[in-house]
């Protein structure tokens, strides 16, 4: 049973960082001009497991405590674990020294914008202070109470992008992806014991299959405080729970399933176990293949891999004005295949994010792909004034040597008009994300279709099926396996990395499940090989797109994670064999 | 800046270990009580340790001629570690006032009980001399006490150099940054080991990124992400950014005329740089106990290297000398003590092209029957577990000189700057690709290409290294963006290489 001592706990940190941060504004007060704090506090409760024991068991809470002073447009800097008074107000000295010596930043930007937004999604404490998170909870809870979806609220009143007189006092922004669940129902976190339980299960039938695993389950929680001394203030809590395992045999067959949700008692760490081994059990014996062109499916944490390169190197508005990246002067024009839209939603009930960018900015969706075509970028404040529009709030943290980046990117399969509202920055509706599966059913159906081994040895093809290409609007992936002839199926990558930033020409390997699939079924296992593709060449010749999509965390090699199908293409180039 | 001194890491460490233990004093009768009441762990601890680590960095950066970060920070905190019942628990906090330490050590004492209920055997760290000792990385010039102005100065004149001509369009993105970091390390545990340590560690880099309106090309150094030594600002002059600035820009200008790299197998010259990340992708890494033993396989992946290849595996040609090494001076993973608490020594873990050695920590040396530690424990800042890190890692000199090397080249590729890196899960199956190639022909440098990359099975590879440079041209490469682990934690180490050559490599991408 969980202490209600924890909750409490929480509780009262909340509110004391919030009374903390106000502290730190006044000692500021008159060292600069403006004032900016931002704070990140991380609880992380992880267990991991190998060779089916526990291994590492940890419990982690840090404060990271970030002050920008700014005077005329200079800035300074500095940044702390510790609330400890004495010492921020040491280090706030030294920083406001600092201003005196800074050069003027011509790009500055304007952070009480933010008291000039208004949006039906801001839940304002009607004495301008900091909410707690009890009133605001209930307040979340009287919205989904009412039958509206938080996600739909805010992106119908932020996606409207109004200007409205601002009031004098302070604003709290409340995006809280709790607001998606019932409040009521959320542990954060589960005991260590709790945490064991489950890894226990999955041992205990590992071994009565002669295997052996190792794996994570993680329960993390993130508060994000902001406030400027202009008068804003935002609040945001990110939680997330993870169980992974992989599994093996005594021949090194391996298989592997994940899951990632708000919080674990969401995940069903049974059926995850369950893939895993069936995984593992159909990855025995696998035989080789030729290097050369194949059509593959990539199942979502595979695809996840080429979205996230595309984002870093193809989306990053800065690289686009610098003309560093592969799409520069491409805006309107078709870089991917058509059946392709990617959008940037913080409000996906899938996984949601910050409901404001680090300049205080109501972060907005924006449609980076619309049906293939190169359609937006984000922005923040210096981007948008260089392409003379309006920030969409895409913002990181200021100063920024990588610019605006998007942080919650979405892909997936084309749209129609009727999909979009009167605005064309607008998010379309999202009957996708609406009808989702998650990964548990996606892959539950995959295993059932795992065979002996009896298809003759495979031939490259080329992309020539490419004319056959045709997309249902509702497919999973076990319908694209059953459509599939003559392929290779991939359970994830491993170590991708961009050897060419021109093409995007990526490289890595598959693991955990490669497969070759004959009349709509997996035959056998193929051992594992190293790809080399561009994912701009590969990602204009789709064959199929799931209409169930799935969030994958980034596993900590880029910021957050994103929501992604699975996909059919006609041709990946695979380029040396490993024996593993 | 505050810091805490020496009294108070005794204060926080000693109360934390005395409130695991119970049968010692704490500072804190409070907290004391609280745990006494509890009572259920007396008789079960066998281990604590405890390590309270500040932080202090400074990170300068000018990006396209202006100040692009500016980074001053400081991190404090505490991360404790029991064996209760023979599992481990781990928890961390930076709160560190008398109530934030009992939080974290009921935590800890917590997550041990639940790490009890699924253990194949019982703990078994490996005894180790226990030490009371202060150690601190030599150096000159504080850098945390040269003012900003004056870095600034010296950033500002680099990339006006880089840049060159503020006309020239082609220049896309120019970088120069300065790093510092201090770690002041408090260690106690309960064999009664007392370890105070200040490692320092100074580096900086330079970058440009060019374009001909077709494509990109960028060129780094010293190194891609810059190069980082244990010392103070002393360190800085060493780096030669001013003399090097406009050399870099040429090559980067060089690039977007250049043929591509071709396909086929060539022999290869790499140098220092890239060849560090080599050492530690296919030698280092591989080598780790815990990837071996499969603890690490649902993320980071196992090692081709298992059990049975100990003392009789042929890693490479008997050019291959591996030494793991953290008492060489400037190395990045240089320490005292490591945090174990175990004093690092010096040895080889690839002797002659044969494997002697896998890296250990007190955790796992037993699993290969080692009765010591191998000095290889250690933990990203105060709030992550310590667990097996690479020592810095280092290819022992040859005979030749670079230009003896290139000489005695028929036809080959030499590179250079790490551009990408991968490999497969049981470090077998490599591809990298650098950021600069020259083809050799009959012993001269013929042309620059573009884009080049190489590819091999890491074994094979190995066993075609067939030459190494003398110690003129041997110098350490720090690493400090090593992720490894769930919490992913980053560390830092260093390579020493001299450019080296290997016979038959698969060069280029086919088209």
């Amino acid at each position: 049973m969980a202490s209600p001592w924890r909750d409490f706990i929480m509780l009262e940190s909340t509110i004391n960082n919030q009374k903390k941060i106000e502290a730190i504004l006044d000692i500021t007060h008159h060292m600069a001009d403006e004032t900016l704090v931002y704070v990140g506090e991380e609880i992380e409760e992880l267990t991991r497991f190998g060779e089916n024991q526990i291994t590492q068991n940890v419990s982690i809470h840090s404060t990271n405590i970030d002050v920008l002073l700014a005077k005329q447009g200079r800035i300074s800097t500095t940044q702390t674990s510790s609330w400890d008074l004495n010492q921020l107000t040491t280090q706030l000295i030294s920083a406001a020294k600092l201003l005196e010596h800074q050069s003027i930043d011509p790009d500055y930007p304007d952070f009480s914008l933010y008291s000039k937004f208004s949006s039906n999604a801001r839940l304002v404490n009607a004495e301008g202070k900091w909410n707690s998170l009890n009133e605001r909870d209930k307040l979340i809870n009287n919205i989904s109470n009412s039958g509206i979806q938080g996600d739909i609220l805010s992106r119908n009143n932020i996606s409207t992008n109004s200007f409205s007189t601002s009031p004098s006092s302070p604003n709290l922004v409340n995006n809280n992806r709790a607001s998606v669940s019932n409040i009521s129902e959320i542990k954060f976190p589960s005991t260590a014991h709790e945490r064991a339980l489950p890894i226990i299960s999955h041992i205990k039938r590992c071994e009565k299959n002669s295997l052996i695993t190792s794996g994570i389950i993680s329960e993390k929680r993130c508060n994000f405080y902001w406030a400027h001394s202009k008068g804003g203030r935002s609040f945001f809590r990110d939680d997330m729970a993870i169980f992974s395992a992989t599994v093996m045999d005594n021949t090194g067959a391996a298989g592997w399933s994940s899951s990632n949700e708000l919080h674990l008692q969401n995940i069903n760490t049974t059926e995850i176990s369950l893939q895993a081994i069936e995984k593992c059990k159909n990855n025995k014996y696998p035989r080789e293949i030729a290097c050369g062109e194949y059509p593959v499916i990539l199942e979502p944490s595979a695809v996840a891999d080429l979205l996230m390169f595309l984002n870093y190197y193809g989306f990053a508005t800065q690289a686009y004005c610098e003309e560093r990246s592969p799409f520069k002067n491409k805006l309107g024009e078709k870089i991917l295949h058509e059946s392709i839209t990617i959008i940037d939603d913080p409000y996906n009930k899938l996984r949601s994010g910050w409901g404001q960018d680090f300049e205080g900015i109501p972060r907005e969706n924006i449609m980076i792909v619309k049906n293939g075509i190169f359609n937006d970028l984000p922005l923040d404040q210096k981007y948008a004034q260089k392409l003379g529009r309006i920030s969409n709030g895409h913002a990181t943290k200021y100063p920024s040597t990588i610019g605006p980046l998007c942080l919650n990117l979405q892909l997936m399969p084309a749209i129609t008009n009727s999909d979009f509202s009167n605005s064309s920055q607008a998010v379309p509706n999202l009957t996708a994300s609406k009808s989702l599966a998650n990964i548990s059913s996606i892959k539950s159906k995959t295993e059932h279709l795992l065979q002996s081994p009896t298809a003759s040895a495979a031939l490259p093809t080329n992309s020539s099926l490419l004319g056959n290409t045709s997309f249902s609007n509702h497919t999973s992936l076990h319908n694209i396996i059953e459509k599939s002839d003559r392929c290779l199926l991939i359970t994830h990558l491993h170590y991708t990395n961009v050897i060419n930033p021109n093409q995007l020409t990526i490289t890595g390997t598959t693991r955990d499940g490669f497969y070759w699939i004959e009349n709509g079924k997996i035959v056998y296992p193929v051992k594992n090989m190293r790809f080399t593709d561009s994912i701009l060449r590969i990602l204009n010749q789709v064959l199929d797109i799931s209409s169930d999509q799935i969030y994958v965390d980034a596993d900590g090699f880029f910021p957050g994670g994103v929501i992604v199908p699975a996909l059919k293409l006609a041709g990946l180039k695979f380029t040396s064999k490993t024996e593993y | 800046m505050t810091t805490i001194n020496r009294k108070d890491f005794f204060t926080y460490a000693e109360s934390a270990i005395a409130l695991c233990k119970l049968n010692r004093p704490t500072t804190s009768r409070k907290v004391h009580s609280e745990f006494s009441s509890e009572n259920i762990y007396n008789n079960h601890i066998s281990f604590i340790d405890v390590r309270i680590v500040e932080t202090s960095e400074e990170i300068l950066s000018l990006r396209n001629n202006q100040l692009s970060n500016l980074i001053n920070s400081k991190s404090v905190g505490m991360g404790l570690r029991v064996v209760l019942d023979g599992a481990w628990g781990f928890a961390s906090s930076s709160d560190l006032s008398s109530e934030g330490i009992a939080r974290t050590v009921r935590k800890a004492i917590s997550i041990a009980k639940a790490s009890a209920l699924k253990i194949r055997e019982r703990a078994r760290p490996t005894r180790e001399p226990v030490h009371i000792d202060r150690w601190q990385t030599p150096y000159l010039i504080d850098p945390f006490k040269i003012d900003i102005e004056e870095k600034l100065k010296l950033l500002f004149e680099v990339e006006s150099i880089l840049r060159g001509n503020s006309l020239d369009t082609r220049v896309k993105e120019s970088r120069v940054h300065l790093s510092f970091k201090r770690e002041h390390q408090w260690y106690l545990n309960s064999e009664g080991a007392k370890i105070e340590q200040e490692i320092m560690r100074s580096g900086g880099g330079m970058s440009i990124s060019v374009s001909n309106g077709k494509e990109i090309q960028r060129r780094s150094f010293p190194s891609s992400m810059g190069q980082y030594l244990q010392g103070g600002y002393e360190i800085i002059p060493g780096l030669r950014l001013l003399e090097n600035a406009e050399k870099i820009r040429e090559e980067a200008f060089s690039l977007l005329s250049a043929p591509t790299c071709p396909h086929g197998e060539r022999e290869l010259i790499i140098l220092g740089p890239q060849l560090a990340l080599q050492i530690h992708e296919s030698i280092g890494h591989a080598l780790e106990i815990d990837r071996v033993l499969g603890l690490e396989a649902n993320f980071a992946g196992r090692s081709f290297v298992d059990l049975e290849k100990r003392g009789r595996f042929r890693y490479g040609s008997n050019s291959l000398n591996i030494v793991a090494d953290s008492t060489i001076p400037q190395g990045l993973a240089t320490m005292g003590y490591d945090d174990d608490g175990v004093r690092p020594s010096r040895y080889h873990v690839i002797k002659d092209g044969i494997f002697h050695n896998y890296l250990t920590n007190r955790e796992w040396a037993h699993a290969v029957n080692e009765e010591h530690s191998g000095g290889c424990s250690r933990a990203d800042g105060w709030k992550n577990i310590p667990i097996v890190r690479m020592p810095n890692l280092n290819l022992s000199p040859g005979n030749a000189t670079l230009d003896e090397l290139i000489a005695d080249t028929k036809d080959g590729l030499m590179v250079d700057g790490v551009k990408c890196w991968s490999i497969d899960q049981y470090r077998y199956n490599f591809q990298f690709g650098t950021e600069i190639g020259w083809l050799i022909k009959n012993g001269q440098i013929i042309s620059v290409v573009k884009d080049p990359c190489y590819s091999g099975i890491t074994p094979e590879f190995w066993g075609r290294l067939n030459a190494v440079c003398n110690e003129d041209h041997w110098q350490l490469w720090g690493i400090i963006n090593c992720g490894k682990g769930q919490p992913m934690q980053l560390a830092e180490m260093s390579h020493g290489a001299a450019p080296a050559r290997f016979s038959k490599v698969q060069i280029g991408i086919k088209t």
